[in-house]
């Protein structure tokens, strides 16, 4: 199974796969030299009755060759494995490079669990194809090829029949491979569902025992896995197959060598030692092809696992201009000229026409229900996404003139839930701005009210976060990521409030951080805190990803639109 | 888990002993093709009449023919002996988790513990396979062509044995040993990259807008790298072990021929053996060639192993009384309970009764502790300190199945399992009919979505529910508890995930199912509250305040300011 994506990348490791090559060409003629040498002794002593000392040369001679086989095989497996690890790992850094330039909105939708098992499982299952089943593929065209040429140039009959077998094992394996595989396919992944109904059994087992169920479903695991059990092995019934006919192939001709040889033999039409050498040979031929349908399942788990990858190299990223321009200096508004945007697969409009100005210096609120376009509008300007149709632009300058790295240093982003790394709280504040000193660490914990959050971890600012490390509750983190913005410094802030479940200690600390943060700044805040909405210089309405009303608290309130009636549904 | 294993083979000893017997012959019939082979020729050199030959030409195609077909049979057997045993492991694994939760995942805070169970018993599925059986066969194998050596040679039978076992036994151990570290290192290598990539995804938004990419590009390369660089001395370690295995085979065959060589000279040994001894002897190395791999794969398993065994010797988190009971009323006393626990909030000092009928919410910040008290109540965890009475005596003098007989729940996080919505409710009431089964939707405001479904009730909703919304499944744990007639009713964030509108509607009819029963509700949306009887305010694990919603309010305290806050909040 020659899988053409997967080939291309060779280009890589062509100067390992061509070491390969000759490794394979070399210990097939160690081989063929062996079995001359073997073939030789045995004759001797046999048919000559010659003493041991005259055939010691010899077995030296035989000693040295399986010393070299040795020696070439273990190389082999070493510089396979090499090309493997090269391959997989550039393919890795370059996924990883993709999936930074898609952006968090794009994956989402993605399944980052998928992702993260495609950028390693995944990769680690194309490591098979390349480190085991390209390098026997090609050892495949090279050593039965060789050791038929030299069998055909000095026994044509056994030569024959070795080229006439030889070829029908790939050929009963591709009819057979053709008949079963998509059943087997079918099966293996009817395996891991099974495997996926067990885990989902154990996940929902405390499920069951509140509702007393426990029991009854053991049963139900029985069951189920005896029908599976059944079926898989209806179908390895036919995938076998194609390992008992490359068996059969290999065996049964290796008897019919045998047999022609012997009759010959006693014909007198060939000599012994010539019958010996090709029949010793007659298994290193057929041995590649066993060992290359081996690894035929290495293949097809190869092929899928590179499937996913190429599919996730396809995930589309936003625009990148060809010749960015520089960002403007500010002072600059930030306006929005129909803008629209549908997420692939839907038909509705996410944002629509959407036309607004988030002016220098002055903080605007964008308030609407749940599903109103507000994330979307935050992302774009995050430049997580781009319009289908309509402009932003920062001063005169379209965004999507602009390159992402270089926008992006000009926003501090405050998320509702903040992302917090692995390493220590200053590593972690420190993403912010590398050079920072402590105190410069100090201050901006201070500002944003961070500094007792700090004081309360075990080791202070050296306290290990992340999956493994201390956990914070969200107002704790929302609190280390104002800090983080704070240092950040930048002209623009792009705040997502927490939308509910603050302890009140939090809450208080994080509305005076962002009031603190807001001054001399163009703020765009996801508002959910009506204190923050009544002091925002303006407000930006969406409803169904449209505008529906923009303008200040007390000109918006007294008319009787959208936003009234939110503020009503809010008293309720 | 040999012990385990060991049972299991036992009660399918006649399978077994197929299996075993199929794969000896398999090697046996390779070995008996070569040296028949080998022996049909040299005897034909010395060109006897042809009929002489036709014994050892039938005996060479009988091998030839047998082998592909005994492999077939074996294969086909031990898959299927794979299959029973792993179903014999997950029945097991069940057996020991049923009484283990949910107070084992309430002790690990983080890690999908449950996943790597299931892909524990996916590596340990394997250890009949690839560990017992092979190393059965090779022994027996080498009994069988030590024993058929003997006939010709002592000295060449103990030779080869030595040969063997070196092969079989030394080389697996050495290459163990020289790998040992490794395979453990790479393991960690690996979840340390999985553990950076899932982190980096998810936190990609702060991770692009702080402008840390390069950090991060630096440290998924770093991780690469070092992956890299062990798998290359792993496949260093393999490619010396692969030479050193094939070397000792060929070694062992040039032995036996150095010491063959000097019989037939001395007529000790008909010359018209030393193809067949050459080349039997090459043959049965097949049957130690897989103890490598047999060695490696059962260190892998071990830690597999020990995980799941350590199971077995798990404390029971509530270890069922001697002499249970049956509770007549159903009155709940809370008597200084005090609970520190891994993955849960702890609580201290929690004084309260849930007299039988009566109704309390209890209220707080996220971290409070307020699930503790229901899975205390629920006894899914015994207290610390203090004590719980159920009907005036310890709730410890009744099962925990008991306990849960009495209860019907809607846990936070709610676990669908991967079948029809009908499945899913006949869970809570397995006998209950299709009008019962709609009423219970139509009160959890679910019969609306479940009638619009083209397949209505029999609709499959995927793993984990993933065809459901967050609030969809919300609801449909809603509707099982309406199905589930139990006195006392635990509702931790019943309607969490649900909008505002329904989220009234579901509460209006989860309280009005509350009337007659004990209500625990666990809430931190402040709603409805002035229909229960006592209302607890808990704050860093402890009742700060308790009392009707009338009182609290004019308290003026804690609860007054959680309620102002809330309606600070826009809630959208």
């Amino acid at each position: 199974m020659i899988y053409r994506p997967l080939i291309r990348l060779t280009d890589r490791i062509r100067g390992l796969l061509a070491v390969s090559g000759v490794i394979s060409l070399l210990s097939t003629s160690v081989i063929i030299v062996q079995m001359v040498w073997l073939s030789r002794i045995i004759h001797d002593v046999f048919m000559e009755d010659t003493a041991r000392s005259d055939v010691h040369g010899l077995l030296l001679l035989l000693l040295g060759a399986i010393l070299a086989r040795a020696l070439l095989t273990g190389c082999s497996q070493s510089i396979n494995q090499r090309g493997a690890i090269r391959i997989k790992s550039e393919l890795r850094d370059r996924l990883f490079e993709h999936l930074l330039c898609t952006g968090p909105v794009t994956l989402k939708n993605e399944r980052t669990g998928e992702l993260t098992s495609t950028l390693t499982e995944g990769l680690e299952k194309i490591d098979a194809y390349y480190a085991r089943y390209l390098p026997r593929a090609m050892h495949v065209m090279i050593a039965p090829l060789l050791i038929a040429v030299v069998v055909l140039t000095i026994d044509p009959l056994s030569g024959a029949i070795l080229l006439c077998t030889g070829p029908l094992i790939p050929l009963f394996m591709w009819l057979i491979g053709s008949m079963a595989e998509k059943r087997t396919q079918k099966q293996w992944s009817a395996l891991s569902r099974m495997s996926a109904y067990f885990l989902d059994v154990l996940q929902g087992l405390t499920t069951l025992k509140l509702f007393g169920a426990a029991a009854a479903r053991e049963k139900d695991i029985r069951r189920i896995s005896n029908r599976y059990r059944l079926t898989t092995m209806g179908v390895l019934k036919i995938a076998f197959l194609s390992g008992l006919v490359l068996e059969l192939a290999a065996s049964l001709s290796t008897a019919i060598v045998a047999v022609q040889i012997g009759v010959r033999l006693v014909e007198g039409h060939i000599p012994f030692q010539l019958g010996l050498f090709v029949l010793l040979l007659a298994p290193e031929f057929y041995l590649p092809f066993r060992q290359l349908g081996a690894e035929h399942h290495a293949a097809l788990e190869g092929r899928a696992a590179a499937d996913r990858v190429f599919a996730a190299l396809e995930i589309p990223t936003p625009h990148a201009p060809a010749h960015a321009v520089a960002a403007p200096a500010p002072p600059f508004d930030i306006t929005l000229r129909d803008v629209s945007l549908r997420y692939p697969g839907r038909e509705s409009y996410a944002l629509h026409n959407v036309t607004a100005t988030i002016a220098h210096g002055r903080v605007t609120a964008l308030v609407g229900h749940s599903g109103a376009g507000k994330s979307t509008l935050f992302h774009l300007l995050c430049r997580y996404l781009d319009p289908e149709s309509g402009v932003i632009r920062a001063g005169e300058t379209d965004l999507l003139d602009l390159d992402q790295t270089v926008w992006r240093r000009r926003l501090a982003v405050v998320a509702q839930f903040p992302a917090l790394y692995r390493g220590t709280v200053m590593e972690n504040l420190r993403m912010a701005r590398p050079d920072a000193t402590i105190e410069d660490l100090r201050d901006a914990a201070a500002l944003a009210e961070a500094h007792d959050v700090i004081a309360r971890l075990p080791d202070g600012y050296e306290t290990m976060l992340g999956e493994q490390g201390w956990r914070l509750s969200g107002g704790e983190r929302q609190r280390l990521a104002l800090a983080r913005a704070f240092l950040k410094d930048a002209p623009i802030l792009l705040m997502d409030e927490p939308a509910s479940n603050l302890d009140p200690e939090s809450e208080e600390k994080i509305g005076r951080a962002f009031e603190r943060l807001s001054r001399n700044r163009t703020v765009l805040v996801i508002a959910h805190r009506l204190r923050t909405i009544y002091r925002a210089d303006h407000i930006l309405v969406l409803e169904h990803g449209r505008l529906a009303e923009q303008g200040a608290h007390a000109e918006l309130a007294k008319r009787n639109g959208a936003y009234a009636g939110l503020l009503r549904r809010a008293a309720r | 888990m040999m012990g385990s294993l060991y049972r299991f083979l036992k009660t399918h000893r006649a399978q077994v002993a197929a299996s075993l017997a199929a794969a000896v012959c398999t090697i046996l019939a390779g070995i008996g093709l070569m040296s028949s082979s080998g022996y049909l020729i040299s005897w034909a050199a010395l060109r006897p009449p042809i009929l002489d030959l036709m014994l050892v030409i039938v005996a060479v195609r009988f091998f030839a023919l047998s082998r592909a077909a005994v492999r077939y049979l074996e294969r086909m057997v031990s898959h299927d002996l794979t299959f029973k045993w792993l179903l014999a492991l997950r029945v097991e694994l069940y057996r020991v988790l049923t009484p283990l939760m949910p107070g084992l995942l309430l002790r690990h805070r983080s890690g999908d513990v449950l996943g790597r169970m299931a892909d524990d018993l996916d590596a340990l599925q394997q250890l009949y396979l690839r560990v017992v059986a092979p190393v059965i066969t090779a022994a027996i194998v080498s009994i069988i062509t030590v024993a058929a050596l003997h006939v010709f040679s002592p000295l060449l039978a103990w030779t080869t044995f030595v040969f063997l076992a070196i092969n079989g036994i030394l080389l697996p151990w050495h290459a163990a040993r020289s790998a040992r570290g490794i395979g453990h290192d790479q393991v960690v290598a690996r979840a340390d990259l999985q553990a950076l990539l899932v982190e980096q995804l998810q936190g990609l938004g702060d991770l692009l807008t702080l402008g840390s990419e390069d950090r991060a590009r630096r440290d998924v390369h770093a991780h690469n790298a070092q992956l890299g660089r062990l798998q290359a001395r792993q496949a260093t370690i393999t490619g010396v072990q692969d030479g050193l295995t094939q070397l000792c085979a060929q070694l062992g065959m040039w032995t036996v021929l150095v010491l063959a060589i000097p019989m037939v000279a001395a007529g000790a040994l008909d010359g018209i053996y030393l193809a067949l001894l050459a080349l039997g002897v090459l043959t049965s190395f097949e049957a130690v060639q897989h103890l490598g791999p047999a060695y490696q794969f059962h260190e892998r398993t071990r830690t597999a192993a020990t995980r799941i065994e350590a199971l077995h010797n798990e404390p029971h988190p509530v270890p069922d009384p001697a002499d249970p009971t049956t509770p007549a009323a159903h009155d709940m006393h809370f008597k200084g309970v005090a609970l520190a626990y891994d993955a849960g909030d702890a609580v201290t000092d929690i004084h309260f009764s849930l007299p039988a009928g009566r109704r309390i919410a209890v209220v707080g910040p996220s971290g409070a502790g307020k699930s503790t008290l229901a899975h205390l109540l629920l006894r899914f965890r015994d207290p610390d300190k203090g004590e719980i009475t159920f009907d005036g005596r310890p709730l410890s003098e009744y099962t925990q199945e008991e306990v849960l007989r009495h209860a019907a729940v809607v846990p936070q996080h709610t676990h669908v399992f991967n079948d029809t919505i009908r499945a899913n409710l006949l869970l809570a009431a397995p006998h209950a009919d299709e009008r019962a089964l709609w009423s219970a939707l139509e009160r959890a405001q679910l019969a609306t979505f479940v009638g619009q479904l083209p397949e209505g009730l029999d609709t499959f909703i995927g793993e984990q529910g993933a065809r459901l919304s967050g609030g969809e499944r919300q609801r449909l744990a809603v509707a099982r508890v309406f199905l589930k007639d139990a006195p006392l009713l635990v509702l931790d964030e019943p309607t969490a995930h649900l909008d505002e509108d329904t989220e009234g509607r579901v509460l209006d009819a989860l309280l009005a199912h509350g009337a007659n029963r004990s209500v625990l509700w666990i809430t931190h949306r402040l709603l409805r509250l002035d229909r229960v009887h006592t209302i607890l305010v808990m704050d860093r694990g402890r009742i700060v305040e308790r009392g009707p919603h009338d009182k609290l309010i004019a308290a003026d305290g804690h609860y007054a300011r959680l309620l102002q806050l809330q309606n600070q909040v826009l809630s959208l």
